[in-house]
This record gives structure tokens, sequence and C-alpha cells, in this order.
């Protein structure tokens, strides 16, 4: 994440962040379509509030924490739904070769918990203790989910060393 | 707990950050514009009370540049066929099941339909993660989703129709693919939408 401080006005907010906010949930919900449904809810909630949410040092952060929240409120309730359905979703973009499809299993296949330590870590750039309040849980349960995913996605980078190799 | 690998932690963070970029290439912003009509409808209380009808709603008013990028698919085009889905509960009862198949039988944008019993469901599972048995082997049938497919001759309709069916039921999920996508192993159970 390249600067921590967000605008103050809404517009300018809603540039800056919609498309990193919602690429990192896109990640995390393994579909682009959700992802913006989600991060154009959270703008929506926070411009009914943004006299408020304006004279915050962050405005983009209530933004993304809302965000996450419904991401996760979405996926808690089709998890399995989703799991499966990541399968059978064709790739839109071509040209990731396959360690490239692997990793994206491996992390579509990664428990919603890690996947959200892994994404807000790796993508968003935060810190565990941020992770933990965003996630609502102890620090030491973050970096538990970050180590086992290590462990989970780190199978796939070897793989790809060998490829190339 | 070991200490993190850093080495490992900076190769994670690349590869993971091409997968990021990749979904980010995916993400059409609707524009700030598009917000207060959405704040409003759902301040007034149009939009439902869930959650996800909000989402629905405030998704609506992002207009034609959302309809062409349905489903990640940036440059699919409006008319495309695709295959729908729709998933329940486990748990879901033959009643919650039917009336989902009813609304898609009554659904004009749907050409039919087909229920999936939680089996063939499993099996398929089985058949797509034929590589990873350690996902197999993790999964077992009774977390699995019940589900319909159904068949579009517009892409274009899926978000109406699922906006018809994910309030009919507790949990019910929408999801959607072209229909190249290959669909396996074929289901045995068929029923056919009255008109």
């Amino acid at each position: 994440m390249a600067s921590r401080e967000g605008p103050s006005d809404f517009a300018e907010c809603y540039a800056a962040w919609f498309a990193p906010i919602a690429g990192q949930l896109a990640v995390y919900l393994g579909s682009a379509e959700e992802a913006q449904e989600v991060t154009q809810e959270a703008f929506t909630r926070a411009w009914a509030r943004w006299g408020r949410i304006a004279r915050y040092d962050e405005p983009a952060a209530w933004v993304r924490r809302v965000a996450w929240n419904l991401a996760t409120s979405r996926i808690r309730r089709a998890r399995t739904a989703l799991r499966h359905w990541r399968g059978q979703r064709p790739e839109s973009v071509a040209g990731p070769g396959p360690e490239r499809v692997a990793l994206e299993r491996a992390l579509a296949a990664l428990p919603a918990d890690q996947r959200r330590a892994v994404v807000l870590y790796y993508l968003a750039g935060l810190p565990v203790a941020e992770i933990a309040e965003i996630c609502r849980a102890r620090e030491g349960a973050v970096r538990t989910w970050l180590y086992r995913a290590r462990i989970a996605l780190a199978r796939h980078l070897t793989d790809e060393v060998n490829d190339d190799a | 707990m070991p200490e993190p690998d850093e080495h490992l932690d900076e190769r994670l963070r690349a590869a993971l950050g091409e997968v990021g970029d990749r979904a980010r290439e995916r993400i059409r912003v609707p524009g700030a514009g598009t917000v207060p009509p959405a704040a409003r409808r759902r301040r007034a209380g149009l939009a439902g009370g869930t959650a996800l009808a909000l989402i629905a709603v405030g998704a609506a008013g992002w207009g034609v540049a959302r309809e062409a990028v349905l489903f990640g698919q940036a440059a699919a085009p409006r008319c495309a066929p695709a295959e729908g889905r729709a998933f329940l509960p486990h748990a879901a009862t033959d009643e919650q099941l039917a009336r989902v198949g009813s609304i898609l039988g009554r659904s004009p944008e749907v050409a039919s339909y087909r229920i999936e019993t939680v089996e063939e469901n499993y099996d398929r599972f089985k058949w797509e993660y034929r590589d990873h048995p350690d996902i197999v082997n993790a999964t077992k049938v009774d977390v699995l989703p019940r589900s319909l497919w159904f068949s579009l001759p517009c892409a274009g309709d899926f978000p109406a129709v699922r906006a018809r069916l994910e309030p009919a039921s507790d949990g019910v999920w929408c999801s959607c693919v072209p229909r190249d996508k290959p669909v396996l192993p074929p289901p045995t159970r068929t029923a056919t939408p009255s008109r």
C-alpha cells in the first residue's frame, strides 16, 4: 500500500482506493464481481457518514474495514459453495502459467481466515496488529494463520522454481 | 512457531502480488457518482433489509459499464450463453429446493434447469479436484451445498435471475460461468421448467 494517508474528499478517496480495496477482496473472494459489489457497498455506507469519516486520519481505513467485514460475512454464509465453485470458474484473463494457476488454487483452498490474513498481510501490506483488529482476533491467531498459509503456499513456489530450472 | 523465512516471505509477496495485479485488472470502478443515488435508495429502504439485498441494489446502479464485465469476464459478449448455478445450504429442505426451482421455471430468461443431488455434486467436486487428493480427502459430502443448474441463453440476464433467487430462501447463493466451460460429470437428474 503506497500511502496510509487518505484524502479527505470523498471522490478523491473513492478514486484512489476503490481499485486497491476491490482488487485485494477479489483475491480473497475469488470473484472480481463480488469484490466490486462489497467495495461499492462499503463506499455507499461511507458516503452516508462522510462528514464524520472525513475527519479521520485515514478515511480509507474505515472503508476497507467495512468492505472486509461485508466480504467476510458473505464468504461465511456461502463458504462451501464458493470453495466448490472456484474450481469451476474459468480464467478470465489469458496468460497465467500452470504454476500461477496452482498458486491461485492453493490460495482458494486455504481456510478463509488464513486467506484473509494472507491477502491483508502480503497484498494490503498491513501489520499483524491491524489485521488482528480487522479480523477481531488476537495477534497470535493471525500469526498462526500466516504460518500455516505460508506452509501451504510455499509448496507451489517450490514447484515454480523446479519448473523454471 | 518458527520465525518466518524472510526469503520465502519475499517470494510469496512477489507471487501473490502478481495474483493481486491480475485480480485488480478485472476490477471495474463504477465511479464515485454512482454512490449518492445508491445511498439514497438505501436510506429510503428500497433496497430491503439484508446486506445482500443492499449490495444487489447498489450494484444495480452501476449501469451499462457493469453489464460489460459480468462474472469477471472483461470482454464477454452480452448475449453469450451461460450456465448458472444456485446453491443452497446442505441442510436446505426439499421444499426450499423446490421453491428455487419453481422461480427458475417461471423465469423467462431461463431456458431450462435441473436439480443436482448432493451425491452428484460430490462426484463433480471429486472429479474437479482429482489432482488434489488432500482437498478431496478433507472435504466430506455433508459440507457440500445442494444446487440447481440453469441454462441462460443470454449471460447478461444472470443478475436479474440472481436477484430473484437469492431472496427466495435463506443462504441461496448464485454463480455463473460461460457455456464453453466443460461441465463434468453430466448430471443424472433433470427437470424442465413449466412455461
